[in-house]
């Protein structure tokens, strides 16, 4: 057992993105805002036709967590994990799964990159060894 | 328009708070709204308005309640489906239905029962349906399915979401931050140990309690997180005229509400994740109150953490520095504030802030348990700027 995504029609090119590896973030054609999670309008001039884009999948860690309480059945099997706010290059924040390589503490700060996984709808983001970042 | 005092609490009343009841959640709120009447020295007659708050998931219609008092007709209602978030916005929706003549007499209650398999802090009820493979399905209203299912399943990780990024910004390490929310825990919980209602009456924590149970969602341990718990509060709204003849009446200074795009499960989302509320609401607050942080003698401040209560010393300007205050000062008798003298929501029990409007309205009339000696002024400070000053 699992928790899915409701995929709605405003929803559907973000998970069938996921789904095939890719971070897809909306944008909008007349103001060049992009936003997370997606709305039907700008949130900046309320255009209605935004446009879906390929984000480049990299950003930084904004919080952390090691969840080692399941919440929920489908999560008790994957505790402890974790979960982490992810700012991504673009702007926008996500809800993301942290994957830190070995011996790396996913820390604020931290760079991460996306770590496609076809057919997963976990937005999972590598977080790999190297100089901890700034951010504060 | 200011309230300053044209409203005031009159009556205040509660049920049995406990782990799991095994009455209904209109026995819950009928045992705090006749506890609030009697002490109001009203009758049920006498009320014609009701609000009600709660966290969407609690079928207990106003009506249902209205007709168990037999109340024939309201001439003010209102519902706030926030949460916690809704206590000062209740509260300030009573006020200004008095203070305007729309109502004589509200009843603002929350009644709560989270036994009966509804538990907030799991996400066992949040899926809209199932798949063909059991599967559970996650609504995108409130961009749930952007959070749940990425394993951000209960409110106690939102939580250690803020504190961790707290910690950052401030450059925290791991045990001074572990220090400071201990001390609220365990300061709360002593407070908690000398009120008869409390859940936790009888279980003084110490530090290696504390420290010792288990990890929920790093930096929080469980005894950071509040009660899981059923039971209900009331009070009685008045215009400052009207006051019962023999009712005690604690002057309502200011109440604030504000909802921003990131109010309650949405603060995930927040450009500034720690901004626990908005800054123009406790401007509001204040102004509203014609006072300041300065003038408080005793806060219950909405701790579904103990995070929150830490941070909310900073939000609500009764200290620059919440860890720092906490570490220096504690929140106990004899601290600069003394908060949450109730036990909050982590050690009396958890009826979304009411119960803490309830606690202020003792201390100003001088009944609490944990009486702070000559308090006049009193905060109550719940997240997303929803707050009330009491006072005389």
């Amino acid at each position: 057992m699992a928790l899915i995504p409701e995929v709605t029609e405003l929803s559907r090119p973000f998970w069938e993105g996921l789904r095939a590896g890719t971070l897809r973030l909306q944008r909008c054609v007349r103001c060049g805002s992009t936003w997370h999670p997606p709305l039907p309008c700008c949130p900046d001039c309320q255009h209605r036709a935004p446009l879906w884009y390929d984000a480049a999948g990299t950003g930084h860690l904004v919080s952390t967590t090691l969840v080692h309480h399941p919440a929920h059945p489908a999560l008790v099997a994957q505790v402890p994990y974790w979960l982490g706010i992810v700012e991504l290059a673009e702007g926008p924040r996500l809800v993301a799964r942290l994957r830190p390589e070995p011996d790396v503490v996913p820390t604020p700060g931290r760079p991460c990159r996306l770590r496609p996984e076809a057919g997963s709808l976990l937005i999972q983001f590598a977080v790999p060894a190297g100089p901890s970042g700034g951010d504060r | 328009m200011r309230l300053r005092g044209a409203a005031a609490v009159v009556g205040i009343g509660q049920s049995v708070y406990e782990r799991r009841s095994e009455r209904s959640l209109l026995d819950l709120a009928l045992d705090a709204a006749l506890a609030a009447l009697a002490d109001a020295g009203l009758s049920c007659g006498d009320v014609d308005g009701i609000v009600k708050y709660s966290a969407g998931t609690e079928r207990l219609p106003i009506a249902a309640l209205a007709r168990a008092l037999g109340i024939g007709e309201l001439s003010s209602v209102a519902e706030y489906p926030l949460g916690g978030e809704s206590s000062g916005g209740a509260m300030a929706r009573a006020a200004w239905a008095v203070a305007t003549g729309e109502a004589r007499a509200v009843l603002v209650y929350r009644a709560i029962k989270q036994s009966d398999g509804r538990r907030m802090g799991r996400a066992d009820h949040v899926a809209i349906g199932a798949d063909d493979r059991g599967d559970e399905i996650v609504p995108e209203a409130g961009w749930a399915s952007y959070s749940v299912t990425q394993g951000l399943a209960s409110p106690a990780s939102m939580f250690a979401l803020w504190a961790q990024r707290y910690a950052h910004e401030r450059a925290l390490d791991a045990g001074t931050l572990t220090r400071a929310l201990g001390t609220v825990a365990i300061q709360q919980r002593d407070y908690a140990h000398r009120n008869p209602a409390a859940i936790m009456r009888g279980r003084p924590l110490s530090w290696g309690d504390y420290h010792d149970a288990r990890m929920i969602s790093s930096p929080l341990r469980l005894f950071d997180l509040c009660l899981e718990n059923d039971g209900a509060a009331a009070v009685v709204v008045v215009a400052a005229e009207s006051v019962p003849a023999g009712a005690t009446a604690v002057p309502i200074l200011a109440a604030t509400q504000a909802l921003t795009p990131y109010s309650e499960g949405l603060s995930i989302w927040s450009p500034d994740l720690i901004r626990l509320a908005p800054p123009d609401a406790v401007a509001r607050l204040w102004d509203g109150a014609g006072l300041g942080p300065g003038d408080v003698d005793v806060a219950v401040l909405y701790d579904a953490s103990t995070f929150m209560t830490l941070r909310s010393l900073e939000t609500y300007g009764l200290a620059r520095s919440g860890w720092a205050h906490v570490l220096e000062h504690g929140i106990g008798p004899g601290s600069p504030v003394p908060v949450n003298t109730h036990g909050g929501h982590t050690s009396e029990g958890y009826i979304h802030g009411l119960n803490g409007v309830i606690e202020l309205v003792r201390q100003l009339r001088g009944t609490a348990a944990n009486q702070v000696a000559g308090a006049c002024v009193a905060l109550m400070g719940a997240p997303g700027g929803h707050a009330v000053v009491l006072g005389g």
